[in-house]
């Protein structure tokens, strides 16, 4: 589970990240459309920061 | 020229107000009758995608959102108190707000991530009055079964029904999931995850309290995404009807969610069930003869 939650941790960075610079426009499925980019920004950055804290909470717990 | 077309006049101001606040808190679908009572009502000044009124809209959210943060204040200063000494401490603990606290964030969850991927398109979708009275008439389906749930869970013995921090981590996906499905114009959210709530074991008063508390941050957050569309080109609210709908939406959702916890005290959601039936086989019928539309 501590590698699952850092992998989440670390895809959604980059899927924040790309859906901020809106540098991958031809996946509509994640919402990479070119619209509403800074909204699914957001909701990357906060998925990516409760899958950090997944992450520490497991660390912690072992 | 949309300027013209969309404004929404004070009276209009005020019944969508009203309907906002009581709606979104009754398990009877606001979107569903944001756009179902307009079309009765026969305002066809009202464009649902024009600047102006998804602006309007959002002031209605962030006062129905403000209304529930002021009705739960005591509960969210301490789940938000547990939530941080959790967070500094790096390890979660036994403390009940902290684990509801984190019920409630892993529960929004699934509403956060289909809501922004989907929303836009879903309402393209179905956001007409046929496809809104359809799944209207659906919620009232789920509420009796919801009702059936609820009725079943009374034979058991008391010690059957959990409590809302004996929720799994899963069963408060679950209610997220449920929630989300009040992204179809129609489907009832606090309704729905009502109605999941029950089948997770938790009896109706603390269903519907776990329901509204899984709403707030929903509503709050959706409101406080949208306020960008305030200043939005096309978007022209006038300020009095926003400030007023803005209170009046508060107003009234304060008054919702303080019937609605003692209601479901004692009460079931069959009278729920049998309105979106009713309303929904109703408008189903005037559109389809053309009369509404």
């Amino acid at each position: 589970m501590k590698i699952l939650a850092l992998v989440l941790a670390v895809v959604f960075i980059l899927f924040a990240i790309t859906a901020a610079t809106g540098i991958c426009s031809a996946v509509p499925a994640l919402g990479f459309d070119g619209t509403h980019h800074i909204k699914h920004a957001i909701l990357y950055a906060v998925l990516a920061v409760l899958s950090g804290l997944w992450y520490r909470f497991q660390a912690n717990a072992a | 020229m949309g300027r013209n077309r969309s404004a929404v006049t004070f009276v209009q101001a005020i019944v969508l107000a009203i309907l906002q606040g009581v709606s979104e808190l009754f398990p009877v679908s606001s979107l569903g009758h944001t756009i179902l009572i307009p079309a009765l009502l026969g305002w066809h000044n009202i464009d649902r995608a024009d600047p102006s009124f998804l602006a309007f809209v959002v002031v209605l959210h962030l006062g129905t959102a403000i209304a529930l943060i002021v009705f739960y204040r005591d509960d969210w200063v301490k789940l938000g108190r547990a939530f941080v000494a959790s967070v500094v401490r790096g390890k979660l603990s036994d403390d009940v707000d902290e684990r509801v606290a984190w019920l409630l964030i892993v529960g929004t969850v699934p509403v956060g991530i289909l809501g922004l991927l989907f929303k836009e398109k879903v309402s393209i979708l179905f956001g007409t009055v046929a496809p809104a009275a359809i799944f209207l008439m659906i919620n009232g389906l789920v509420m009796f079964a919801g009702d059936w749930l609820r009725r079943r869970q009374h034979a058991a013995p008391e010690a059957a029904y959990k409590r809302i921090e004996q929720l799994t981590y899963p069963q408060s996906i679950g209610v997220g999931f449920g929630q989300a499905l009040a992204l179809l114009p129609g489907i009832s959210r606090s309704g729905a995850s009502i109605v999941v709530g029950l089948l997770c074991g938790l009896d109706m008063a603390s269903a519907a309290r776990y329901s509204f508390l899984l709403a707030t941050p929903v509503i709050f957050a959706a409101a406080a995404l949208a306020i960008p569309e305030l200043w939005a080109p096309g978007a022209h609210v006038v300020a009095m009807q926003a400030i007023v709908g803005a209170v009046l939406a508060g107003f009234f959702a304060y008054l919702s969610v303080a019937f609605l916890t003692k209601y479901f005290k004692n009460h079931d959601l069959r009278a729920f069930g049998w309105y979106c039936l009713l309303f929904g086989a109703l408008c189903l019928i005037l559109a389809k003869v053309g009369v509404i539309s």
